[in-house]
């Protein structure tokens, strides 16, 4: 017997009566995609948790004006998005306080051993891909990880599939210019044997 | 490196998974959110962004074409910066919250620590008391 899942509509429905364990549903299905989402976003596992759980928090507190569309993990990527946007903002305002805080000193980078090496490999893509302008960073990852076509991204965005074509186009650039020391075997990964 | 090759590259970063007890933490914060959450501020809000939304809509109502595809291009916009709205009203609610709690003024920190001033160590200022301009100089 196949049993039918329930779809988003259908639970968003109840959560918008303030149905809990409809809402734990919800999270339990899209929990993944969205920590995933962000952490490439992020570059960070723990913010990006962190900034998940309270996508789906807001997801909650916004379920009234919530309007199907058919698609709720768009959504949950909306309110993702605009979350590391407001953090990128209040970074900002932190880095002005910074020089009145304690340095806890440099990170030391970890000795790099051949099995390491592609989860080096990952590590640099993915800081690379954290440290591009949003205005890149967004489209590359829902196009290139995510794997949303040009057309849904533009309509996500609220822009022209051509501007999502030129900004994923630039991200990769940006991101060819910062691998390329790595590509071309650079120090970071030269390994002790 | 080749075009593709950035692709694959991304392609090739591992999928991650939420930590297991995600949902109950989620739960539990929705818990914590709803107890100490006054309804304040919330109308008012809605109708500012209600404005606000509408002062974006109707002149690009005006300006735009009746091509369908153009519309939804500014529906998406005006959708999206009333999520901006939205998103900066929880942030000046959580901030209100804030105020309402022990006087204590927030410096920064990072994941690992905060650093806060409380005001009620501090000894009460003789005479008159001037606010600090903000300067280039001031930090």
């Amino acid at each position: 017997m196949v049993l039918e899942q329930t779809s988003d509509a259908e639970l968003m429905a109840r959560v918008r009566e303030g149905d809990r364990e409809a809402f734990a549903d919800l999270v339990d299905r899209h929990k993944d995609a969205v920590v995933s989402y962000l952490t490439r976003l992020t570059g960070d596992r723990d913010r990006a948790e962190d900034l998940g759980q309270e996508t789906f928090l807001r997801l909650f507190r916004s379920a009234r004006d919530y309007a199907e569309q058919g698609y709720l993990r768009a959504y949950l990527y909306r309110i993702a998005t605009n979350l590391v946007r407001s953090e990128g903002r209040r970074e900002k305002r932190l880095r002005l306080l910074m020089p009145f805080l304690p340095r806890n000193g440099e990170p030391q980078p970890e000795a790099a051993t051949p099995g390491l090496l592609r989860q080096e490999l990952h590590r640099q893509v993915a800081t690379a891909v954290a440290s591009l302008p949003l205005r890149y960073r967004v489209p590359l990852v829902l196009h290139e990880i995510e794997g949303w076509s040009y057309v849904d991204i533009a309509q996500e965005l609220g822009c022209r599939e051509g501007t999502v074509k030129s900004r994923i186009h630039r991200g990769r650039q940006h991101l060819k210019a910062k691998l390329e020391p790595y590509w071309k075997g650079g120090t970071a990964w030269k390994t002790t044997g | 490196m080749e075009d593709h090759r950035i692709g694959d590259l991304l392609r090739e970063l591992p999928r991650e998974r939420a930590r297991s007890g995600f949902t109950v933490r989620v739960l539990e914060r929705l818990d914590a959110g709803e107890a100490g959450r006054p309804a304040l501020l919330w109308r008012p809000v809605a109708v500012l962004a209600a404005a606000a939304l509408a002062a974006v809509a109707i002149p690009a109502g005006i300006l735009m074409d009746r091509a369908a595809d153009r519309k939804a291009i500014q529906a998406a916009e005006a959708r999206q910066i009333l999520e901006e709205i939205r998103a900066e009203h929880s942030r000046l609610e959580a901030e209100l919250e804030g105020l309402a709690q022990p006087p204590v003024i927030y410096l920064g920190g990072d994941e690992n620590v905060d650093f806060v001033l409380d005001l009620r160590r501090v000894p009460e200022a003789q005479g008159e008391v001037r606010p600090a301009a903000y300067t280039d100089q001031t930090f």
